[in-house]
């Protein structure tokens, strides 16, 4: 036995010292590589253990050699998609920062401590990025310029199948004239004379997990327009306190008892109402404009047919129209560029590069011959095109390539999603919660969504509203509001 | 013919009732993985039998040209693991449960300490960084060598060893090392099988810590293979990666499937080996069973 | 005097040591150094640079917020239900699997009842909001059946609480019995032997034998268990909790979720894996030297 036991034991210890060993560690080489500067990066999809992205990288480095001189070479660093925020951070934080760096949360501690650069003056010398970047940036880089993220609007807009739109005696009257009564016939229409058969759909509207999806639709309606809406006095209020809240909590309660909206919306996620939505459960869900509508209508034209194409349906109209305020407190994701970095200008030039006409046609369209085929001095878009690639970097609204796209980039009711959210752009005039109410403003935020929920689901009468207007005030809510009317302009 | 008594009866009902409450579940799982794609969303929650029948889940699994290399990851990590972690379980347990010794008091008391604190990633990281183990099996292995809870478990096991044997023993001369080795170890078999049970499904498991130190693909363990494509929903980079599954096949994935088969291809070596480990517990029940 | 006496014996002892060694070593770099790294609860932590001492900023931070007592009443009550109700289950089971003589079927109820231990809350819970769907789920089709009304037990304040402990209850029995089991192996066939000749039937030797000799293990997994007391499930209450449900099953840890680690603030996290720490050790030791005096069993 005792000899076992030895034998086990330094099995075990040749066992450690194996695993102990590792390859030479490169570690952070600013240095140049016969004349190439390293870029080290750090982004959510793009692993050395990703063939996609090591190929991507290596293209890169070649067309930027190639259009504009510059000589560089990508180092991916590999943090794993299913744990992205958990290890950038720990290695953020045990002080291996990497030049250029994706941040999808968790930038403002690091912003903080100084270490992400200042993009102002860069974007103001720049040669490609000043030209694309959209107003929405423009506002968030001004409020905090640490994150670039030139990107389309992110708001949700309804979607339903056509087949069921046209069915629908009310759908004229909906496009027509979109107030929250119109909407109302149209959803109750929809659940009480199934255009799909028994049961389908089963309601009108479903979302995932709370109401804030469908704010989209009606907010604005209801006279929200704005985070921080000015009351009767002339001061400004937190908009969930206000008597339009209350309004639109009455409309919501309404849809609920009367089964329209989902009775079991509280603990869908976003692959069960999506699943919803193509299996007919549900008629019309809201999706974010643009990419994840065309996703919506692939899905369901596959599942359903081409009869099922997706109407993009109107916000509601009422004291004001529209998919709801724009966020400029600061981009919520987006590329940094550390202030430690020793190549920071390379990696702007990179940057820059990426909104120059060659850069977008490479970062949005592919690599000719796999994404896409030039036939007739047209540029057509390849099956693969659509079906795995997607632009890592910027995507202003409106891009129109030098040589003409034949076949469109979304389809037309991703499309016709994006126009309208852009038509009716407003600014939001939220603010970035400072540090010493974070705590209560959390506490306050859950005791909206607990008075909230019960008042739609009937647990409450909407009277209780004002109770929970009393509760919201000592929470901290004097307090904040009081920040707010001191520093909003 | 024996006469079955009432509590027998009620005993045996109740398990049977609770091992279909825990089957049913896991065949619907099973179930989940094994339906077509485009079919599995007919599958309600107490069906077992699979909608449609498509193997398309576990080929798209098991195509993956890191999967093999990362079950021999596994099984190394799980094998050299848990017999470090055993052996020093084991001496700790005895030095502890058997003997005494000066400073005796502050180690139980640092233990405690130990196991009810939890310092977060980031002094973790750190310590394992410094340590040179980043990126290494052994940062995994030497985690959690010792599981304090598992420490204690051991120690009453060991503690309950009659103290005659013990004394015989000592009176024929035999050391602490001897005792350890020569008795504690050979009379507790029960114990040190389940403690390499818990053990080795830790390490069987073990997906976070994986993500975080190991940034060679080569090294990944199983779990973080089965879940590369899963977590995120993520069809282009399969399409980039895998060997298995066309196209047509990828784009219709149903990714709640996918990740059932994920679920079966892990579950499977612990239902094949399981069994096996049930030997240290047959003896026992089966000489003291009784006729009634 | 006690100093050269306590040297001798150290010095006697040697082998002790010795083979304490490879443990001590392994506590002290793996778990006493990141132990250290714990004071990162009084500092602000600075990636270039020192770290800044705030002394108590943080835990004032923690313990300021209107929620904060809100999330330890719900922590410490689930946590209760959790003792009282789960904590039973994996002893009754082993009892009832030990007595169960058909080999075959021991095998099958021993080789089924662990299984879900294996599946993380993301899966289970998923199962349970289904079995749970008050519109087709398998619970209200049974209650239908004896004709009582359908209820939503996840968005329900009175009911979810039970929600987690059952759920938890399913995931961990089994798990929880293999311990037991192991245990009752361990004790000597000659005492059932000589009960046996003795007359007595399959539940006076549970009652008078299996049980006392369980003792000593029942008592240690439940003082180790008292330690994790202020953990009450984070992956669980993570997975099934929603808008509805917030007030009363919100826990520390996802207070501490939310405030901090959402944003990257670690320093709340680890000021509150202290004082869940500290409140695990009394309570640890509280109850050892308690069940010492009074059964004269404890952890060790």
């Amino acid at each position: 036995m005792k000899k076992l036991l030895m034998m086990l034991f330094s099995i075990l210890l040749v066992f450690t010292a194996a695993a102990c060993s590792k390859e030479s560690a490169d570690t952070s080489s600013k240095k140049t590589k016969d004349g190439k500067t390293i870029i080290r990066l750090a982004a959510k999809d793009d692993a050395p253990s990703n063939p996609a992205a090591v190929k991507y990288y290596d293209e890169l480095a070649k067309a930027l050699k190639k259009d504009e001189n510059i000589n560089v070479k990508f180092e991916l660093v590999e943090v794993p998609q299913g744990t992205y925020a958990e290890k950038l951070n720990l290695l953020l934080t045990s002080g291996d920062i990497p030049d250029l760096i994706y941040f999808q949360g968790g930038d403002q501690q690091i912003a903080q401590q100084d270490l992400l650069e200042d993009l102002t003056p860069y974007i103001e010398k720049s040669k490609n990025i000043k030209n694309i970047i959209e107003p929405q940036n423009k506002q968030r880089l001004k409020n905090y310029p640490y994150l670039l993220w030139i990107k389309p609007l992110d708001q949700k807009t309804p979607v339903v199948r056509k087949d069921w739109f046209d069915k629908m005696a009310s759908s004229k009257e909906l496009m027509a004239n979109p107030t929250p009564d119109n909407y109302y016939k149209f959803l109750k229409e929809l659940v009480s004379n199934p255009p799909g058969g028994a049961k389908k759909p089963a309601f009108g509207l479903t979302v995932a997990g709370d109401v804030n999806e469908i704010d989209s639709i009606f907010k604005m309606a209801f006279g929200i327009n704005q985070s921080w809406l000015k009351n009767s006095e002339g001061k400004y209020e937190y908009y969930k306190v206000s008597d339009k809240q209350k309004e639109l909590l009455t409309y919501y309660q309404k849809l609920y008892k009367d089964g329209i909206l989902d009775p079991q919306y509280l603990t869908k996620q976003w692959d069960t109402k999506e699943k919803a939505f193509y299996d007919g459960e549900a008629a019309v869900i809201t999706g974010t404009n643009g990419k994840v509508i065309d996703l919506y209508n692939s899905k369901m034209t596959e599942v359903n047919g081409k009869q099922a194409e997706l109407v993009v349906l109107p916000a509601a109209k009422g004291e004001f129209q529209g998919y709801g305020a724009t966020d400029i407190t600061k981009e919520s994701r987006g590329y940094a560029i550390s202030s430690q970095s020793k190549n920071k200008e390379v990696v702007f030039k990179v940057l820059d590069y990426l909104a120059s006409p060659k850069g977008q046609m490479f970062d949005r369209l592919g690599y000719e011959k796999e994404q896409y085929n030039i036939v007739d001095n047209q540029i057509e878009l390849t099956d693969k095109y659509y079906s795995e690639w997607y632009a890592r970097y910027w995507e202003p609204t409106n891009y129109q390539p030098e040589t003409p796209l034949k076949t469109p980039l979304l389809s037309e009711p991703a499309t016709k999603s994006q126009q309208a959210v852009q038509q009716s752009y407003t600014e939001d005039n939220s603010f970035i919660i400072p540090e010493e109410f974070v705590t209560n403003w959390d506490a306050m935020e859950n005791l909206y969504k607990e008075y909230s929920t019960d008042i739609i689901t009937g647990k409450r009468p909407v009277s209780d509203f004002d109770k929970f207007v009393q509760e919201w005030k000592k929470a901290g809510g004097d307090e904040v509001t009081k920040y707010a009317n001191e520093n909003i302009k | 013919m024996k006469k079955l008594s009432l509590s027998s009866v009620i005993i045996y009902s109740i398990l049977f009732l609770l091992s279909i409450s825990v089957l049913i579940p896991i065949l619907n799982i099973l179930a989940m993985s094994l339906s077509d794609p485009l079919k599995v969303h007919e599958l309600k929650g107490l069906d077992i039998l699979p909608k449609g029948f498509s193997l398309i889940n576990y080929e798209i699994l098991l195509s993956n040209p890191l999967i093999l290399r990362s079950l021999f990851n596994t099984i190394f990590i799980t094998v050299a693991g848990t017999a470090l972690n055993l052996f020093l379980t084991a001496m700790a347990a005895y030095v502890l449960a058997r003997t005494d010794f000066v400073g005796k008091k502050l180690v139980m008391l640092l233990l405690i300490v130990i196991m009810v604190f939890e310092p977060g990633m980031i002094p973790e990281y750190l310590l394992v960084k410094d340590l040179g183990l980043l990126d290494t099996y052994a940062s995994l292995i030497l985690y959690k060598a010792i599981n304090v809870y598992y420490l204690f478990i051991l120690m009453r096991f060991f503690g309950d060893v009659p103290e005659s044997i013990i004394e015989a023993a000592r009176i024929d001369g035999a050391g602490h090392f001897r005792i350890f080795t020569r008795i504690m170890l050979p009379l507790s078999k029960p114990a040190l099988a389940t403690l390499g049970l818990f053990y080795g499904v830790y390490h069987w498991n073990e997906y976070f810590r994986a993500t975080i130190y190991l940034t060679d693909p080569n090294k990944w363990p199983l779990q973080v293979v089965l879940r590369q494509f899963v977590v995120e929903r993520d069809n282009t980079a399969m399409l980039g990666q895998l060997a298995g599954g066309s196209y047509e096949q990828i784009k219709n994935l149903d990714f709640a499937s996918l990740q059932s088969g994920t679920i079966m291809i892990s579950i499977v070596p612990l239902l094949i080996l399981y069994p096996l480990i049930l030997k240290y517990y047959a003896k026992g029940a089966l000489e003291g069973g009784v006729k009634d | 005097m006690k100093i050269k006496a306590a040297l001798s014996r150290i010095r006697k002892d040697w082998v002790i040591y010795l083979m304490l060694l490879p443990a001590i070593a392994y506590f002290v770099i793996f778990n006493i150094v990141p132990l250290i790294g714990m004071k990162l609860a009084f500092q602000d932590y600075r990636i270039i640079g020192d770290n800044q001492w705030v002394g108590l900023k943080h835990f004032k931070v923690l313990f300021s917020s209107p929620a904060f007592f809100d999330v330890l009443k719900n922590t410490i009550i689930i946590s209760t239900m959790k003792m009282i109700f789960i904590f039973p289950i994996p002893i009754i089971l082993s009892l009832m699997i030990n007595e169960v003589r058909v080999g075959p079927f021991r095998k099958y109820v021993q080789s089924v009842v662990y299984l879900p231990h294996f599946l993380s809350w993301v899966v289970i819970a998923g199962i349970w909001i289904s079995f749970l769907n008050p519109a087709d789920g398998g619970i209200n089709v049974i209650r239908n059946f004896f004709q009582m009304p359908s209820v939503d037990f996840i968005t329900s304040k009175e009911h979810i609480r039970w929600v987690l402990v059952f759920s938890e209850m399913w995931r961990t029995a089994g798990w929880d019995s293999i311990l037991y089991l192991a245990a009752i192996m361990k004790i000597s066939p000659s005492l059932y032997e000589a009960a046996r000749i003795d007359g007595a039937s399959s539940v006076q030797q549970m009652r008078y034998i299996t049980l006392p000799e369980l003792t000593g293990t029942i008592v240690t997994v439940f003082i180790l268990n008292l330690g994790f007391f202020m953990n009450a499930g984070f992956d669980q209450v993570f997975n099934l909790i929603n808008d509805s449900v917030i007030s009363v099953i919100d826990i520390l840890d996802t207070y501490v979720y939310r405030i901090g680690i959402l944003n990257g603030q670690y320093a709340y996290a680890t000021a509150a894996s202290l004082f869940k720490g500290v409140i695990g050790v009394v309570l640890i030791l509280g109850t050892h030297f308690i069940s010492k005096k009074i059964s004269g069993k404890g952890v060790w």
